[in-house]
């Protein structure tokens, strides 16, 4: 479980099409070049209008990200163990969850 | 390496042949001026020509087509990759009609200029479609989706992905990219017999 060395890959992952831009919301999952088994991943949130979440729930990959000040993270090895979890959930106090996907950006 | 050799490499799918193809025919088409014109205008990417290439040439065996008696497999391979660009263009497909769409075309034949607008109204409903399709691979199967998004976007090679998301192989990383790219063909040929939704 390796990712490639100086080559670091940013995931974005996207909410499904809400009209309200304050309920969209965009993640980015950071993979640092070289990391190993042992990394946290950053998670980067921010909502449809490009303001960081302040307090919320990132679910994916099987994992219950907190998100604080728009950052988070995950361990690599969540990421690796539930790699093949399509749910994909923001959750922030006082809205509805919206559900999300990783996008081709 | 001898064309034969190459060849070899390339039916058998690995990382070592493929290399060579995106270097001796992905990249050289992808850069020439006409082609990048092209490409730009119909949104196809370099990664895209190759998703194209290896489905075509793995996915439906179209490698087994090649007459290895001493041709040259690098322009047997770029005639396949220039098509893909030529076919790009949706006026082909009847999908849309560009020309038929512009102020011009009622007083007479359509201008070749193509109106600003509907390069981008092309480029925006096919950049809609693309992610259309992601998401229903995504629905399908994530580490697909994942796997398609490494090797399409990062240009990750199968070792570099079967190390980065733990894959049994490289053999199965490999296959899951075919698979993914014959997945979005489906699902592009499914939204567009819909009528196109955007997401």
């Amino acid at each position: 479980m390796k990712v490639p060395e100086g080559k670091t890959i940013t995931l974005t992952f996207v909410s499904h099409q809400v009209k309200d831009t304050k309920m969209r919301w965009a993640v980015n999952v950071t993979f640092p070049g070289g990391a190993g088994a042992d990394a946290r991943l950053p998670v980067h949130a921010e909502d449809g209008e490009g303001t960081p979440v302040a307090e919320g729930v990132f679910e994916f990959a099987g994992q219950a990200v907190r998100i604080r000040g728009g950052e988070g993270e995950i361990a690599y090895t969540d990421f690796v163990a539930g790699k093949n979890e399509p749910a994909i959930w923001m959750k922030r106090p006082g809205m509805d969850p919206v559900p999300g996907a990783l996008t081709f950006a | 390496m001898t064309d034969h050799e190459w060849y070899e490499l390339v039916k058998e799918g690995g990382d070592a042949g493929w290399k060579l193809v995106w270097e001796r025919v992905i990249v050289p088409e992808a850069k020439s001026s006409k082609n990048a014109d092209l490409m730009r205008r119909y949104s196809l990417t370099d990664g895209d020509l190759m998703g194209m290439l290896y489905e075509e040439m793995l996915g439906r065996r179209k490698i087994d087509l090649y007459r290895d008696d001493g041709g040259s497999l690098q322009g047997w391979l770029r005639k396949y990759v220039r098509g893909y660009i030529l076919n790009a263009d949706p006026n082909k497909h009847g999908e849309i009609s560009i020309e038929n769409a512009h102020a011009d075309a009622e007083d007479g034949p359509a201008t070749m200029e193509l109106p600003v607008d509907d390069i981008n109204m092309v480029r925006n409903e096919a950049w809609n479609m693309t992610h259309l399709c992601f998401r229903d691979l995504w629905n399908e199967g994530p580490e697909r989706a994942y796997v398609m998004l490494l090797k399409t976007r990062f240009h990750l090679s199968s070792e570099e992905i079967r190390d980065m998301l733990d894959c049994s192989s490289t053999a199965n990383v490999d296959q899951m990219f075919s698979r993914s790219v014959k997945f979005m063909r489906q699902a592009w040929v499914r939204w567009d017999r819909k009528g196109f939704v955007k997401c």
